[in-house]
């Protein structure tokens, strides 16, 4: 190696050394209190075979789907008349009152006309699942439904 | 090193040395995959694989990072540097796997493309604590990616020995992309806390030994200032060198490897031809000068590699004052005779 070389070579190191244990540290610090993703199957659309429950509300249909051992399930939103906007938020709110940062985020409808979401069973537990529509880039509530697992 | 290093052929440490890496790489999957049969039962199978993958790859990662640094703290590590491209190569094929697998398990079942769904499945990319943590993993592969393609000595020509070296500095990159996509998985995931531990210890070693390493060879690069008579540098007396080993001065842009070989003196760039090893640290085998790095070998005289090789380095002049060996600080043209001084 050339000096020149040497010398970027331990600068790079050191720039390592402060971005890395940052990086580290700041993880740390926003631990979520919830486990934010039980699992990462965020898109799958194999659906599971059982329908509990199954409901219509104005422009769009939702399933709760769950395998025959109920240790898995699904949360499938149909959209009938899509929604204006591009950012259609998917959240489990763990009340009537929805905080998008303390709720549960499913993934983006966007123009989709459906999708299947995973749902963490820990969710599914509850009395009721408020499945929350939410555009965050116009903060506005698009549509709230209550389930009963 | 040894009689036995030569350039680029396949020989039996290389042989040796891959058979390691297998072996180790097929002992770590086996131990990880019975260890998590044990402890989580009912782990999906491919999840379990993902996860065989994913941190046999973090642990391939480390070892060929800290490879380099070690090598230039004690010159007992240098049979590990001897083979490390392939250390890098199998690296990547490990994490394409992980990655891939991680690919299809989570997101070929859904309603967009594979690669829409990884940068779209999540989209909290504002949020640090639910950052979309694979889109780091994928940025590092494509890296490793370029990285293992342009691996062979083939890439290093075309590309040349700078562009090549920058090219593979991005593994830098690809560590702190990678730290951070585990760690922000771990969190997300709420994944063994062995994970983070181990991480902690891996980063601390790599950052250490890399500081330490580059600090000393900084430290050597202003110590080496030799003195100076008539423009030259003072080397040091003829009774101060080992047989067949070198002395290095600096003459402010670069290291010069003074060597002597029986009662010859010679000089050359201390910079290899191939990946800028330190050629100063090698010795005269055979009567040619040979790289500690992956064995490539140079005339004293004119600093050429003996056909049927091309690499080509520059030689310095000598004289003789006294007792005493000065050399030129200006460099030869690559592959031209220096003044040597003979006894
Ligand atoms: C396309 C690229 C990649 C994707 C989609 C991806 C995806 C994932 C996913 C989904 C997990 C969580 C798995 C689980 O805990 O169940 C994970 C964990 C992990 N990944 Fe990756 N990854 C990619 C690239 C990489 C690369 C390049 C490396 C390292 C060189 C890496 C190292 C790891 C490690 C060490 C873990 C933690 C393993 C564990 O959970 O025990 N990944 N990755
Ligand atoms: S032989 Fe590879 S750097 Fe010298």
């Amino acid at each position: 190696m050339t000096k020149a070389q040497r010398k970027l070579h331990l600068l790079s190191w050191i720039v390592l050394s402060i971005c890395i244990p940052l990086g580290f540290i700041s993880s740390f610090l926003v631990i979520p209190d919830k486990i934010m993703q039980e699992n990462v199957f965020l898109n799958k659309s194999i659906q599971l075979e059982n329908i509990l429950t199954k409901s219509s509300h104005d422009n769009l249909i939702v399933l709760l789907r769950s395998d025959s051992e109920k240790s898995k399930y699904q949360l499938e939103v149909i959209i009938t008349t899509p929604f204006k906007t591009p950012e259609v938020g998917t959240y489990i709110s763990s009340s009537q009152n929805f905080i998008m940062d303390e709720a549960y985020y499913l993934g983006n409808l966007g123009s989709a006309n459906g999708k299947l979401f995973s749902l963490p069973s820990s969710l599914v537990q509850q009395e009721q699942i408020q499945v929350v529509l939410f555009d965050p880039i116009k903060n506005e509530l698009l549509k709230q439904i209550t389930i009963t697992p | 090193m040894s009689h036995q290093y030569k350039a680029i052929h396949w020989n039996p440490q290389k042989k040796a040395y891959d058979l390691l890496i297998v072996l180790l790489i097929i002992s770590y999957l086996l131990a990880f995959v019975g260890v998590s049969a044990i402890i989580h039962p009912n782990l999906d199978p491919v999840n379990l694989l993902i996860r065989a993958f994913g941190s046999l790859s973090l642990l391939l990662l480390h070892l060929v990072l800290i490879i380099g640094p070690l090598c230039r703290l004690s010159a007992r590590f240098l049979p590990m540097l001897y083979n490390r491209r392939h250390l890098g190569v199998s690296t990547f094929l490990i994490a394409a796997f992980h990655g891939i697998l991680s690919l299809i398990q989570f997101h070929a079942y859904g309603d967009s493309n594979m690669l829409i769904s990884l940068f779209t499945a999540n989209t909290q990319y504002t949020s640090l604590a639910q950052f979309p943590f694979q889109v780091l993993g994928f940025f590092a592969l494509i890296i490793l990616f370029f990285m293992a393609a342009t691996s062979h000595d083939f890439w290093l020509k075309n590309l040349g020995q700078n562009f090549w070296k920058r090219l593979h500095m991005l593994i830098y990159l690809v560590y702190i992309l990678v730290i951070m996509h585990v760690m922000l998985g771990v969190i997300q995931l709420e994944s063994s806390p062995l994970l983070v531990i181990f991480l902690c210890i891996g980063f601390s070693l790599v950052i250490g030994l890399h500081l330490l390493a580059g600090w000393k060879e900084v430290k050597l690069d202003r110590q080496l200032q030799e003195l100076k008579d008539d423009g030259y540098l003072l080397v040091g007396s003829i009774n101060s060198w080992e047989e067949g080993k070198a002395r290095i001065v600096n003459n402010g842009k670069q290291r010069i490897a003074i060597f002597k070989n029986g009662n010859e003196f010679s000089a050359i760039s201390n910079r290899c031809a191939h990946q800028g090893g330190p050629l100063g640290e090698g010795q005269v085998i055979d009567g040619l000068i040979t790289c500690p790095w992956h064995g490539y070998q140079y005339r004293t005289d004119d600093g050429c590699s003996p056909p049927p090789f091309t690499e080509k380095v520059s030689t310095f002049n000598l004289q003789l004052l006294g007792d005493k060996i000065l050399v030129d600080p200006i460099p030869n043209q690559p592959g031209t005779k220096g003044e040597q001084v003979k006894l």
